[in-house]
């Protein structure tokens, strides 16, 4: 039965050529405008390298300290990233983790060649930012726990940097000036994603090399942490641990206002919904975030969903003969309901293999003039799953109201319509 | 083989309520050769649309190859429909958008068979209509008559018992007419009971009874 | 002929209505993208109040936030003047915080019975050498002001306006300490009287795009003020070409290890924060305009549909006499009439968005382009998808009629 829905559908559209193109071109448009949208999410959360392990990490970001409510309503509030010394204390002992890396904001800083100036974005971290994230090493490797301890003065760099800095030459060995501190490089990895925040830098160095070493004490800002849990199932009991350390936790003296400290440790989807509608806590919204994804998708789709509506209607008085005849013949409503159903999920999955070419193509474009710095954006079977999905609802969408409203066509008028 | 008994069919809208039929008591024998007669708006074709159970009655009982129909519940109708009863209509009815032999397969397609099954039933069945030539055209490339012995082709594909003709030849010139008029008399005599509505005084006469309606009443 | 159209449109009421949602939304979204394009278009025709020809800033973040503070104060002396020495320093001010750098900081309080609400810049007295001044009345800070028993502030016109309904509003004060706490939130800084001593233009620090809004300066005096010195504004000389940042880098990083430094050109951050926005309005653009040629095919469609169904209506009324152009005009005239109640519908609709605060950018001006403009795209792509219909409809000959019964 399907088969033959399919073959009749195909039939209809090779048949009605401007019908099918007005269709063709609203689906795979609108179709390739959210595939875009989804490429540019799943690259966030792409389990891909350097986040292989994404499905087991959390993220810590984002730091409040908040003071106590005055009369008129206003409070003294703090939000920022971390402090070192706040995650050294409460974050390495966590339970069920395999480990923790803590590694800076980035930190701005410029290297000059020839008075040409290279503009830096170096994160400071340790030995296990490197086993937690499996970087793409091009040359070399990264630096250890050890390089930490001993403020050995190395640093890895990404490949961009590499290219602009030493041109075709090998970068190992290297030494690089920033800041005042001479690095050797010691490793060159593959750009990373300015969507992935964690791993977005063009330089590495151990934290204890920074010119500064004040970070140490900092209850709060400055620095991020990042765990890797034995299993992505212990994440829930890692979150709850860190809430209840929390709870007990013993502000410093300098922060003595404090009423309350608010510190999540989030993955990749509750750190966006926290960065996106979270207020001064920065505590997750996952629920909203894919509240107001769906929404904004079905919104988006409404539109063309009329105008697919319309068309397909507007069909109904061409079509009303044969609805007669397969209602004489034995059609049930419910088998034709089906059949113009599978007509319109027919032509939206033609429309969104359109569009799947042409979210391709816009991707390209966007790569090859980096519309997003460090992003490679491209269609997995990730995104092409999504597409399809988003491509099936948006059939059941605009074809459901026709397909009802000419299954309920009563036979004898429908008979009668051609002949007046 | 078709009965209606006291059948009624009341037409209503927000201002006015039509009378189509009134009162018919009507028995057909299994394989009659019958037509139904009258000037236009007397509801020979709101008789027919009700033998074919396209329609439901306002009132009276119809009873279909021994099954009293109770309930007008869509399922039972389409199945109903789909294996006792053929329908041929005066505009063909054909859909334009399938080839001669994707028409002609419609009723098998609800039947649920295979595509091969559909696909040689319906092949059989056009050759017997002597379109064998044209399986693969459109609709819309043939002529009126060959059209009409489509229709004549999906109408009988599912071996209905009962064949329904609307004014079959009403679009065609005298000579497809006939041809079209000698194939429902073809397949009376194997055994079909054939059901036609008309016009026409002489294709009337060459069926085994006439029933007459004016107004919305059996007059005969 | 109108009530004719009129009544043929609402006996199709039900096939009528989806076409109605749809130009309903139509209506919307080409609204929504040239109310945004025109609120920036509109904006940036006003005064900037500011020029950033070879302004650079220099941001300085010390990492060693445990030095003791007149250490601190002492080093951002020695920092500051380091940076004027430099041979191609026209002029250096202090700024909190520069145009394009994201920060700001914003306060409120209430005067009287008025709420004010105003970003807060601050700035040191040598600041219009740097951008220019575009003076309205009074004065910018001077050094001596740091003896005053006042705190000095210069506001924008807007913000005189909101406070005091004049421009002449020199010496008044226009935030007073009090008991019964005001203030909406301020925790630290100055608790003196803020007293108005000049008016300027603007300063549209968020960039021309941006709405008009109040903004306030209060002095920042170099070695006294309490919050560290994040940046410093530099105008250069015309002839100096980015290769001064290297050397300048290297002295300042001499003179004050732990401390990073990073010079970056205000033209060049402004022409990214265009390229941002144009890009922005141009996508918003590009995905409105493909959704309105979809919606323009579809109309087509549907138009051609229903003239292909009423062939027969269509013949008969030239068999009765009505002349080709007479039908063009009722095609297109019935599709008009569908259109203008969905725009009018669609205003409604419209009507109420300045209520709900949301887009607080929709302003009286903004409102009116910006619907003038898209009724004006609406109904040009609505006859454009309506002409090839009823250009059809016109050719239907009244033989057709006949033919047909």
């Amino acid at each position: 039965m399907l088969k033959t829905s399919l073959q009749m559908a195909f039939k209809v559209l090779l048949r009605r050529k401007f019908f099918t193109f007005a269709s063709l071109f609203g689906i795979s448009f609108t179709l390739m405008v959210l595939m875009v949208v989804v490429s540019a999410l799943d690259h966030r959360f792409s389990p891909d390298a350097p986040q292989s392990n994404s499905d087991r990490m959390l993220f810590i970001d984002r730091m409040t300290i908040k003071g106590p409510t005055t009369e008129s309503g206003g409070s003294r509030v703090s939000i920022s990233s971390a402090g070192y010394r706040f995650l050294d204390e409460n974050v390495r002992d966590l339970p069920h983790l395999e480990r923790v890396s803590l590694y800076s904001d980035d930190r701005r800083a410029a290297t000059y060649i020839d008075g040409v100036k290279h503009a830096l974005s170096i994160k400071y971290t340790d030995g296990a930012y490197w086993q937690i994230f499996d970087f793409d090493f091009l040359e070399g490797g990264s630096f250890t726990d050890q390089d930490e301890k001993d403020a050995n003065p190395v640093i890895v760099i990404s490949q961009k940097l590499a290219r602009k800095l030493y041109g075709e030459t090998s970068a190992l060995d290297q030494t690089l000036v920033a800041d005042g501190t001479t690095f050797r490089v010691i490793g060159v990895v593959a750009d990373t994603s300015s969507f992935q925040e964690a791993t977005h830098a063009n330089g590495w160095a151990p934290s204890s090399t920074a010119r500064s070493q004040a970070y140490r004490d900092n209850f709060i800002g400055g620095y991020h942490a990042v765990i890797l849990a034995k299993s992505s199932s212990d994440r829930p009991l890692i979150q709850a641990e860190l809430q209840s350390r929390i709870d007990q936790l013993q502000v410093p003296d300098e922060y003595a206002w404090s009423e309350s400290v608010f510190c999540y440790a989030l993955t990749l989807f509750e750190e966006l919904s926290a960065d996106q509608f979270s207020d001064y806590t920065g505590e997750p919204r996952p629920t909203k975030l894919r509240l107001i994804l769906g929404v904004s998708a079905l919104l988006f789709m409404l539109l063309p969903s009329l105008n697919i509506m319309n068309l397909n209607l507007s069909r109904t008085l061409e079509r009303s003969s044969e609805i007669g005849v397969r209602r004489a013949f034995g059609a049930q409503r419910s088998s034709l309901l089906g059949q113009f159903l599978v007509e319109n999920i027919v032509l939206t999955l033609l429309g969104g293999l359109l569009g799947l070419a042409l979210a391709a193509w816009v991707l390209h474009l966007f790569n090859t003039y980096e519309i997003a710095p460090g992003v490679d954006f491209g269609l997995n079977f990730r995104v092409f799953a999504w597409s399809l999905a988003l491509a099936l609802a948006f059939g059941v969408l605009s074809g459901l109201y026709p397909a009802w409203r000419l299954s309920r066509l009563h036979p004898v008028t429908a008979l009668r319509a051609k002949l007046r | 083989m078709i009965q209606l008994g006291n059948v009624d069919k009341v037409y209503r809208t927000a201002r006015m309520e039509t009378r189509a039929l009134d009162g018919i008591d009507l028995r057909i024998e299994e394989g009659e050769f019958v037509s139904i007669m009258g000037p236009s708006g007397c509801g020979k074709s709101t008789l027919l649309n009700l033998m074919g159970l396209l329609d439901e009655p306002s009132g009276g009982s119809i009873t279909i190859d021994g099954d009293a129909i109770r309930s007008y519940e869509d399922k039972s109708l389409a199945r109903l429909r789909n294996e006792k009863i053929g329908f041929v209509f005066q505009s063909f009815h054909l859909i334009p958008d399938l080839s001669v032999v994707d028409n002609v397969e419609i009723p098998l397609l609800y039947r649920g068979l295979s595509s091969k099954e559909r696909r040689n039933q319906a092949l059989e069945v056009l050759e017997s209509v002597g379109l064998k030539s044209r399986v693969h055209h459109f609709p819309s490339e043939l002529s009126g008559g060959q059209q009409q012995r489509v229709a004549v082709a999906r109408a009988i594909v599912g071996r209905p018992r009962i064949l329904l003709a609307d004014e079959p030849t009403g679009n065609l010139d005298s000579q497809m007419g006939e041809e079209i008029m000698g194939i429902l008399e073809g397949l009376n005599r194997d055994g079909a009971t054939v059901v036609m509505v008309t016009h026409d005084q002489l294709l009337g006469e060459r069926t085994e009874r006439i029933i007459r309606l004016f107004d919305g009443r059996q007059v005969n | 002929m109108l009530r004719h159209v009129l009544r043929l449109a609402w006996n199709r009421k039900t096939s009528n209505l989806l076409i109605l949602l749809e130009i309903i939304l139509s209506f919307l979204v080409i609204f929504s993208v040239t109310a945004y394009g025109v609120n920036h278009w509109l904006n940036s025709r006003e005064p900037m109040g500011y020029d950033i020809t070879n302004v650079w800033r220099l941001y300085m973040e010390n990492s060693s936030r445990d030095l003791p503070t007149e250490e601190r104060l002492e080093k951002e002396r020695q920092l500051l003047r380091a940076v004027r020495s430099f041979d191609v320093v026209e002029a250096a001010s202090v700024m909190h915080y520069p145009p394009h750098a994201g920060w700001t900081s914003r306060d409120g309080w209430e005067l009287g019975d008025r709420e004010l609400r105003t970003e807060v810049v601050a700035a040191s007295p040598e600041h219009p050498d740097v951008f220019g001044l575009d003076l309205v009345t009074g004065r910018f800070f001077e050094d001596a002001d740091r003896h005053l028993p006042y705190q000095p502030v210069v506001i924008n016109r807007h913000l005189a306006l909101e406070a005091f309904d004049t421009v002449d509003c020199i010496g008044e004060a226009i935030w007073q300490p009090s008991e019964e706490a005001g203030d909406i939130e301020r925790d630290e800084g100055d608790d003196r009287e803020k007293r108005v001593v000049g008016v300027i233009e603007d300063f549209r620090k968020r960039g021309e795009y941006s709405e008009l809004q109040s903004i306030l300066f209060e002095p920042y005096f170099v070695g006294q003020h309490e919050e560290e010195l994040f940046f410093i504004a530099l105008k250069l000389k015309p002839d100096a070409g980015p290769a001064f940042e290297e050397e300048a880098h290297r002295q300042l990083t001499a003179l004050a290890p732990g401390w990073a430094f990073t010079f970056s050109s205000l033209e060049d951050q402004r022409d990214r924060y265009r390229r941002r926005h144009l890009t922005q309005l141009l996508t918003g653009g590009l995905i409105a305009g493909f959704l309105i040629l979809m919606v323009a095919l579809g109309l087509l469609g549907v138009l051609w549909q229903s003239v292909t169904r009423r062939t027969v209506e269509l013949g008969l009324r030239r068999a009765k006499g009505a002349t080709a152009g007479r039908i063009r005009d009722q095609i297109l005239g019935e599709l008009l009439v569908v259109t203008l109640i969905g725009m009018l519908l669609a205003t409604i609709v419209i009507a109420q968005l300045p209520l709900t605060g949301l887009l607080d950018f929709l302003t009286g001006p903004v409102i009116a382009w910006a619907y003038a403009l898209s009724a004006l795209i609406m109904l040009l792509f609505v006859t454009l998808s309506g002409l090839y219909p009823s250009w059809l409809a016109s050719r239907v000959q009244p033989a057709v009629a006949l033919h047909h019964e």
